[in-house]
């Protein structure tokens, strides 16, 4: 049972992290709440699934995946830097406008990929391996790595201090000759993109995929982010980015912990709402419970 | 080398009304002049400001730089030959990012920003050299971030990197407002020499008149969105602040209140 909860933990903790890592580029450093997510998140597992299922290859598949959700974010970039609609709300009409589209792509509300080969398969076929649980965790292990070092080195390039001087001082930087539009626009075109992957590499891995799996995604994303960051409390960009990885992680033991003691699936949501909302909380509270604290020993003084 | 000329511009207030912050401006910059800008409250000075760098466009009226329209031209294309700080120090530099990477961007004014490191070895070289004759210390501080300095190693460090890539101009809004007298003092006498140094073009707000008359080869009023005064170096030179309120007076046909108009005959900004 231990054992169990390890592998879901691990399995699903890391599948999700480059979702995490994807909220983590917009929310925190374009500081731009992108609601985009849960309209890129299936959108990369119907790309996918669609194009497996047509005979097209696992791994060209993702990377269709992928672009994808790149075009997605451009898409809710260009709704907020040229149309000016407000950063909630371009994110929003971009993911509505989705669920019509994976629709459309899917052709129905869901496609199983038991039968079809997946990017897991392939890798367990190179390496003359059978396609275990194990060989998907350790997949998920090198990419999020991967993805950890592609992402740390960007965002320390001259294009990456832009797109971070975007969320942080947009009015400065605009003053150094950088186009902020685009700033917005390539921070999440990549962020979307990683969703996708992360939507085309879970449906491959559970076996099917289904229109309504993003439901939720931003918030699972922003739990995994602020709790690795207050978990972790990292300094700089590189270790922030392995928080919220290690964020994610953490939110799938607690997950599987929760489920284990008998909370019932469908709750799961609410509890990462309220998880989410008790931690966006705690340093507001904070204050207060300590004053409460020194009330109540002044009184028994 | 800046012109603007007729440059109008309103600011919606309520659902109707509107007010009007720059009325009918001719104004000529020309090259190497320090100009100091005074006048009181909403006179129109830092719209005068954000107008030049094009944080919004003139309602009508033509700005030319260099014999260029540069009236509708976007404010990340003009900041390639404008440098800027502003009276709050949180305003120049990005707070969550470290010293270095702010001076790294600094570096790039206008120029493409590719994939290359933002910041190597060689110009974390430059930075201290550019930073340890400050004397405070940011040179040994290029690792922190931004937001765990001072107002005023903030603002110091907003000015090098307003100028460290030499602006054809400068525009200073009451830059040292916000700042302890003596950092204010520090800060302008930094400004005087990057200024010398750079020979920037410059436009300085500032509501210290004592200031305004040492600093600069030319003074300028507003009042009511128009520029009101307008004095070259040889009659700013010979001028006292009384002169100065006595000109204003005459100018608007307002008393000087000193304390209303927040215009200070002496001390600290
Ligand atoms: N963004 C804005 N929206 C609406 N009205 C504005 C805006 N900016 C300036 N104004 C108005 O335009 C007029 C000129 O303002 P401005 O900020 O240029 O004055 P100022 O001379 O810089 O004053 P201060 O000394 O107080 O900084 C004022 O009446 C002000 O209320
Ligand atoms: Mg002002």
């Amino acid at each position: 049972m231990l054992l169990s909860i390890t592998t879901i933990t691990f399995e699903q903790g890391l599948a999700y992290a480059l979702l995490a890592l994807a909220v983590y580029l917009s929310f925190r450093t374009l500081n731009f709440p992108d609601l985009t997510v849960d309209g890129s998140f299936p959108l990369g597992g119907a790309v996918a699934a669609t194009l497996m299922v047509g005979g097209t290859n696992p791994f060209v598949a993702t990377l269709a995946a992928v672009g994808a959700g790149l075009v997605a974010g451009t898409f809710t970039g260009l709704l907020n830097t040229k149309l000016k609609i407000n950063p909630l709300l371009s994110g929003i009409l971009t993911m509505i406008g989705l669920y019509s589209i994976n629709l459309a792509i899917m052709g129905r509300s869901n496609i199983s990929l038991l039968r079809i080969d997946s990017v897991f398969d392939k890798i367990a076929n190179v390496l003359g391996v059978s396609a275990s649980t194990t060989l998907v965790i350790l997949t998920f292990a090198v990419l999020v790595t991967l993805i950890i070092i592609i992402l740390a080195r960007f965002l320390h390039t001259n294009m990456g201090l832009a797109i971070r001087a975007t969320g942080d001082n947009s009015q400065m930087i605009r003053g150094l000759g950088v186009d902020t539009d685009k700033t917005k626009i390539v921070g999440l075109s990549l962020s979307n993109g990683l969703v996708a992957l992360s939507g085309a590499l879970v449906a491959q891995d559970q076996g099917f995929t289904d229109v309504g799996m993003g439901i939720g995604m931003i918030i699972i994303g922003l739990a995994s982010v602020i709790i690795g960051e207050s978990l972790f409390r990292p300094k700089t960009v590189t270790w922030t980015l392995v928080s919220v990885a290690g964020g994610s992680i953490v939110y799938r033991l607690f997950v599987a912990v929760a489920l284990r003691l008998g909370m019932a699936p469908g709750m799961l949501k609410l509890v990462t709402a309220l998880l989410v909302i008790a931690v966006l909380a705690a340093p507001r509270y904070k204050g207060m419970w300590q004053q409460i604290v020194r009330w109540w020993r002044r009184d028994r003084a | 080398m800046l012109k603007l000329i007729g440059v109008t511009k309103w600011f919606p207030r309520g659902s109707v009304e509107k007010v009007v912050a720059l009325n009918n401006i001719d104004f000529t910059v020309n090259p190497s002049d320090f100009i100091t800008i005074i006048g009181s409250n909403g006179a129109g000075k830092s719209t005068l400001l954000n107008l030049i760098a094009g944080v919004y466009c003139p309602d009508s009226g033509k700005i030319m730089f260099d014999n260029k329209d540069i009236t509708r031209l976007a404010e990340y294309r003009r900041s390639m030959y404008i440098g800027r700080v502003y009276q709050d120090p949180m305003m120049g530099t990005a707070s969550m990012m470290s010293v270095e990477e702010n001076m790294a961007m600094a570096m790039l004014r206008g120029r493409r920003r590719g994939l290359g490191r933002g910041v190597n070895t060689k110009l974390r070289e430059q930075f201290r050299e550019a930073l340890a004759p400050l004397g405070l210390g940011l040179e040994n501080r290029l690792k922190h971030d931004v937001g765990t300095l001072s107002g005023g190693q903030r603002q110091t460090l907003a000015i090098v990197m307003a100028t460290i890539s030499k602006p054809a101009l400068l525009l200073l809004d009451e830059h040292t407002a916000s700042l302890d007298p003596k950092t204010g003092r520090t800060i302008l006498e930094l400004t005087e020499q990057v200024v010398k140094q750079g020979n920037i073009t410059t436009l300085m707000v500032t509501h210290n008149m004592e200031q305004a008359l040492r600093l600069g080869n030319r003074l300028i009023v507003m009042d009511a969105g128009d520029i009101i005064v307008d004095l070259q170096a040889e009659q700013k030179s010979r001028l006292t602040v009384s002169d100065l309120i006595e000109q204003f007076e005459h100018a608007s046909g307002k008393r000087f209140v000193d304390d209303s108009l927040l215009l200070r005959r002496k001390g600290e900004d």
